[in-house]
C-alpha cells in the first residue's frame, strides 16, 4: 500500500513538473486588444448550470470610473472573490445595481406582447459565440490611440470628453465634493540608470478617487511600505491595476517619465 | 516480501524518481546539450516562415529575414513598438492589417520600404526560401560588416558600435533616448567546469527593450529566474528565445562564456 502511494508521489511529480517545463522562460502571449482586461467570473455559474460570465473592463470603464465598481459597489479586485450569486443581483448588488432595467439590461424583460425575453447570455457568455452590442472595434474606433493594452488611450479619451465616467449612483454612492488632488510625487527608483517615476495623483483620482488605492494597496505615509518592480510585475501595489486592465507594464516609460539624460 | 513483483515496483519507482528529479532540474544529463542542431546556411539563418492567411488565399507565405531587417532597425522597434510576436504566426498579420499600415505595413507602405503592391507580391511571398545568396554576400561586403563564427556570420554587435550599420532604435519617437541602465554581471554555470557568463545589459539595450525580456523570460531579481539551465535554452527559453534562430546561435559558447577552453 505504502508503496503505491509513493509511486503515485512520484508520478505526481514528475506530471507537475512538466506542467512547469511549458510555462518559463518564454514570452507570453500578448492578450488582443479586444480581451485586455476581460475577467472571466465564475463563482456559481458552473453549479448553476450555467455559463460563466466574461466581464470586458473595456465596455464599462467607458461608462463608469473604476472606483464605483470597486469601491461603492464592493467589486474585489481579484476574479471570482466577490462571490457574486444570482439572488445578490436581484437585490441590486453588485452587477444589479446597474442591471435593472434603468441603468442598464436586466437578467430579462418583458416585450410588448408580454412574452419574457431572458439576456442571460449577453453576461454568461463564456464558451458561447455572442453578438453584442456593442463590438470592440466599432466602439474604439473614434477614441485616441494607445500602444499596449486595449490600445486605446483611457486617460485622453476622459480628458477630452470622448467618454464620460458616472461616479455616483443614486441610493449608493455618497454624495459628496470633489477633494484637490495632492500634488504629483517623483517616486526614486533604486536601479542605477532607472529614471525616476512621477507619479500624478490628478490623473489617478479621476478614476479612483483615494480610497481605491489607500490604505489598502499604498499606505499613506511614504516610505511605509518598501516594494520593487518585481512586486508590481507579480500583481502588487501599481501592478494591483497595471498589468491586467489598466495599461500593462510593458513600457518603462509610461511610468518611468523622468527625463532621459 | 521481497519476490519480483515488489522489486519491480521498486524499480519503477525509482525510475520515476529519477526521471522527476531530472526535470526539476536535478543534475544535467541531458544528451541534447552536446547535440545542437546544424546550423542554416549563413543568408539562411534568421529567416522564419509566416503562413497567416497566405496560402489558403492562394498566395505563397511569406519568408522573411531578419538580416535585411535588423541593419536597418532594432528588435525593439517590430518586437515592441511593433506588435510582432516572437514566434512565427504568433501575431494575427493580415493583409489588410498591412495595408493599414500596421505590422509590415507601418513601413512597407511605399514612402520608407516598397510598398504592399501587386507588384511587390513576390519581394515577400516567396514561398521557399528565396535565393538570397547573391545579395546577402553584397550587403556583407559592401558594408564591411566584421566577421563572426556562426548564425549570419556576421558579428551585428560590433558592426552597431562600430557604425557600419545605423539600426533605427524608435520609429514611433523621433527624439527617442536610450535608458542608461548598464549594469553587467556575471551568471556562474551549473557545470563546475564551465566558466560563468558574462551578461551586459548596455549591449542588449542598444537593440531591445526591457520587456522585450522582463518579466516574462527573466525576473528582474537574479534569484527570482528559475529553472534557468542551458537545457532549457536549448528549448528556446530564456536567452534561447533569441539566441537559437535570429541573433548569434549558442554554438558560440565564447561569446557569453568568455573564459570558456575548448
Amino acid at each position: 500500500m505504502m508503496r503505491n502511494g509513493l509511486l503515485l508521489v512520484a508520478l505526481a511529480v514528475v506530471v507537475l513538473s512538466q506542467a512547469d517545463a511549458d510555462t518559463f522562460g518564454t514570452k507570453k502571449r500578448t492578450p488582443k486588444p479586444s480581451e485586455y482586461g476581460n475577467v472571466v467570473i465564475d463563482n456559481h455559474a458552473a453549479r448553476v448550470d450555467s455559463d460563466a460570465v466574461v466581464f470586458p473592463h473595456w465596455l464599462h470603464r467607458a461608462k463608469y470610473t473604476c472606483r464605483l465598481c470597486h469601491v461603492d459597489l464592493g467589486f474585489a479586485m481579484t476574479a471570482g472573490e466577490t462571490g457574486i450569486t444570482d439572488e445578490d443581483n436581484r437585490n441590486g448588488l453588485y452587477c444589479g445595481a446597474c442591471h435593472d432595467g434603468t441603468e442598464a439590461f436586466s437578467q430579462e424583460e418583458t416585450a410588448e406582447n408580454g412574452d419574457v425575453i431572458l439576456h442571460c447570455a449577453r453576461c454568461h457568455s463564456g464558451g458561447k459565440e455572442v453578438e453584442f452590442e456593442s463590438e470592440f472595434y466599432d466602439f474604439v474606433e473614434d477614441l485616441p490611440r494607445a500602444r499596449f493594452g486595449n490600445r486605446v488611450d483611457w486617460l485622453k479619451a476622459e480628458e477630452q470628453g470622448l467618454v464620460e465616467l458616472k461616479d455616483y449612483l443614486e441610493g449608493i454612492s455618497i454624495d459628496r465634493g470633489s477633494l484637490q488632488a495632492p500634488r504629483e510625487r517623483e517616486i526614486a527608483v533604486e536601479a542605477l540608470g532607472m529614471p525616476s517615476i512621477i507619479f500624478s495623483h490628478e490623473k489617478h483620482t479621476v478614476w479612483s478617487g483615494c480610497e481605491l488605492c489607500h490604505p489598502q494597496i499604498f499606505p499613506i505615509r511614504k516610505g511605509e511600505k518598501v516594494y520593487d518592480m518585481q512586486d508590481i510585475f507579480d500583481g502588487s501595489f501599481c501592478g494591483a491595476c497595471h498589468g491586467s486592465v489598466a495599461f500593462p507594464n510593458t513600457d518603462c516609460r509610461l511610468c518611468h517619465t523622468e527625463d532621459v539624460l | 516480501m521481497s519476490g519480483p513483483r515488489q522489486r519491480g515496483r521498486v524499480l519503477v519507482l525509482l525510475f520515476l524518481v529519477w526521471i522527476g528529479a531530472c526535470s526539476v532540474d536535478g543534475p544535467v544529463s541531458d544528451q541534447k546539450f552536446f547535440a545542437l542542431a546544424p546550423l542554416p546556411s549563413p543568408h539562411e539563418y534568421g529567416d522564419v516562415v509566416i503562413d497567416h492567411a497566405s496560402r489558403e488565399a492562394g498566395e505563397d507565405a511569406v519568408v522573411f529575414s531578419h538580416w535585411s531587417h535588423r541593419a536597418l532597425y532594432t528588435c525593439r522597434v517590430c518586437h515592441f513598438e511593433l506588435p510582432f510576436a516572437m514566434e512565427a504566426n504568433g501575431s494575427g498579420i493580415s493583409e489588410k492589417a498591412n495595408r493599414s499600415g500596421h505590422f509590415c505595413g507601418a513601413c512597407h507602405d511605399g514612402e520608407t520600404a516598397f510598398g504592399h503592391t501587386e507588384e511587390n507580391c513576390s519581394k515577400c511571398h516567396t514561398g521557399v526560401p528565396a535565393d538570397k545568396e547573391s545579395s546577402f554576400k553584397k550587403f556583407r561586403k559592401s558594408l564591411k560588416l566584421p566577421k563572426g563564427d556562426y548564425g549570419n556570420k556576421i558579428d551585428w554587435v560590433a558592426a552597431e558600435r562600430r557604425g557600419l550599420i545605423e539600426p533605427q532604435k524608435s520609429i514611433l519617437e523621433p527624439d527617442f533616448k536610450l535608458i542608461a541602465y548598464n549594469q553587467e554581471f556575471e551568471v556562474s554555470a551549473a557545470w563546475s567546469m564551465i566558466s560563468p557568463a558574462q551578461f551586459s545589459h548596455d549591449e542588449h539595450m542598444q537593440w531591445l527593450e526591457c520587456s522585450n525580456c522582463h518579466p516574462d523570460i527573466f525576473a528582474i531579481e537574479k534569484k527570482g529566474t528559475q529553472h534557468f539551465l542551458m537545457k532549457h535554452i536549448l528549448d528556446d527559453k530564456f536567452c534561447g528565445a533569441c539566441h537559437t534562430k535570429v541573433a548569434f546561435p549558442i554554438d558560440d559558447c565564447k561569446a557569453c562564456h568568455p573564459s570558456m577552453k575548448y
